[in-house]
This record gives structure tokens, C-alpha cells and sequence, in this order.
């Protein structure tokens, strides 16, 4: 008799093991790599907008060649301002530049400069592609 | 009396031991949960400058209205070259492909290797949550 009870005792600890785990994988979130192409995450709340981009060489944009990118950047709201960890990849023609930098974006625009590693001639073809991960 | 009570503490002991167990799940879970990051997506989040020897797209810099649409770009050009003219395209494109906005722009003349701005009004006026992809091309007037 006390076997059987022990025994109904387990069976009852198991069972709450396992509604444990149906309750956490229904509150839990993975992450969704492919969202936005931002690498980021489960619930929306905004957007980082890129106003504008410019190819600079120096200070200056007249010349052929390029060695910073600046954006032109803010947040579509408030609750979302904060640090960012922003990624710009410059695909020259093929060849494939890669710069991350911590920014502060507010619902102000600012222009944010980030350093390539050498002078770029400007090829045909210049793709710029942002991404942007929230910090804090 | 103590060899009584042993297999009964053993049996709260594992009792315990199952209550964290099942528990488990849910502190890993609300763990996860306040480390998550909110979605930010980046809007646009490409912007392509297609270019014709001499002349060189530079620039590219959206007009948004506080309600959310683009309503014009201004476009920089170098041109590396000996003065001549140049005609600048827009396109803007959604997550799907599709063209949602588009416009073009002239600039009678632009001095060798110097930059000229031109302001380019957009036929639709698209919302920028939607502006996947700008492109901006430039071609001899």
C-alpha cells in the first residue's frame, strides 16, 4: 500500500515536470535570424530609419574614390531610443567591406561616419546594406 | 525512530529535487524573455548607387513627412570627367521586389570633378516602414 502511494507520488512529480515544460516552451522565444535581415528578434516595436547615405573620401564627396560611409539615422519612436550596434556592408562591385560601430539613436537625425579600411575606387555598382542590433 | 523517518526524507528530498526540476523550464524561459531584444528593423535597409564612368552617385537622402512617407530624394553626382550633363533615376522597392515608388531628375551641367545636387520628386510617395531597397542610377543627359 505505502509502494503504491509512493508510487502515485512520482507519478504525480513527473507529471508536473512535464506541464513545466509545456509551459515554459509556450512563454519562451527563439531568436528569428532572417527578420528584417537585422538579425533581431521577437516582439516589434519599431524601426531604425536610414535617411540617407553618403560615399565620402575624407570630408570630401568629390572624388571617385571613397573611404567612409556616413549615414544619415534615427528611431521611428522614442521607446525604442537607445545604443545601438550598427553594421554597414559596403559591396564595391564584388568586393565586400564590412564596418560594426556603436551608435546612440534618437528620434532626431544624425549623421553617423564609419571608417573603411582603405581608399575605394567607386565601382559601377555600390550596394550599401545596414543592420542595426539594440544594445541596452 | 531514525531508521523510520530515513526513507520518508529521502522521498521529500526527491520530492524537492522534482518541484526545481519542473520549475526548470519556466525561470530558463523568463530568463530569455528579459534578455530578448525588440524587433528593430531598419528602414531601408539597402541603398544602391549604380554608376556610369564619369559621373558617380555620392549621395542619397530621403525626404520623410512626419506622417511616414518619402516624398522626395536628393541625390549628390560627381562627375570625374569633362562637363557634361546627367540624368539620375530613382527606384524604391519593398521586401517583395515590387517597385513602390520611383522618380528622375536632370542636371543640365556639372563641372569637371565637381559634385551637383538634385532634388528628385517621387510619382508615388511610399511609407518608409515599407522602403525596403533604394536604388539611384546615373546616366549622361
Amino acid at each position: 500500500m505505502r509502494i503504491m502511494k509512493l508510487a502515485a507520488l512520482v507519478l504525480f512529480l513527473a507529471m508536473l515536470v512535464l506541464a513545466g515544460d509545456v509551459l515554459s516552451s509556450l512563454i519562451s522565444v527563439d531568436r528569428i535570424d532572417a527578420l528584417g535581415g537585422s538579425g533581431l528578434i521577437n516582439v516589434g516595436r519599431g524601426y531604425v530609419i536610414v535617411q540617407g547615405v553618403g560615399l565620402y573620401y575624407g570630408g570630401s564627396q568629390a572624388s571617385r574614390f571613397f573611404n567612409n560611409v556616413r549615414l544619415t539615422m534615427y528611431v521611428s519612436d522614442s521607446s525604442i531610443a537607445g545604443t545601438y550596434e550598427v553594421t554597414v556592408v559596403v559591396d564595391n562591385g564584388g568586393a565586400i567591406y564590412t564596418v560594426t560601430q556603436t551608435v546612440t539613436l534618437s528620434t532626431t537625425a544624425s549623421i553617423y561616419t564609419f571608417s573603411l579600411p582603405t581608399n575605394i575606387a567607386q565601382a559601377g555598382e555600390v550596394s550599401i546594406t545596414v543592420y542595426a542590433r539594440r544594445l541596452d | 525512530m531514525g531508521l523510520r523517518k530515513a526513507p520518508i526524507l529521502s522521498f521529500l528530498f526527491l520530492g524537492i529535487l522534482l518541484l526545481l526540476l519542473c520549475f526548470r523550464g519556466v525561470f530558463s524561459a523568463a530568463l530569455n524573455v528579459s534578455n530578448v531584444d525588440p524587433v528593430i528593423i531598419v528602414r531601408p535597409e539597402i541603398f544602391k548607387f549604380h554608376s556610369q564612368s564619369p559621373l558617380y552617385v555620392r549621395d542619397a537622402n530621403l525626404t520623410i513627412t512626419t506622417a511616414g512617407s518619402i516624398t522626395s530624394v536628393t541625390v549628390t553626382i560627381y562627375n570625374d570627367g569633362s562637363p557634361r550633363g546627367a540624368v539620375v533615376y530613382v527606384y524604391i522597392y519593398d521586401d517583395a521586389g515590387n517597385l513602390i515608388g520611383s522618380g528622375s531628375g536632370e542636371i543640365k551641367n556639372i563641372p569637371r570633378e565637381k559634385t551637383r545636387i538634385v532634388n528628385i520628386q517621387l510619382t508615388q510617395q511610399p511609407q518608409y516602414s515599407t522602403a525596403y531597397r533604394i536604388e539611384v542610377s546615373v546616366s549622361e543627359a
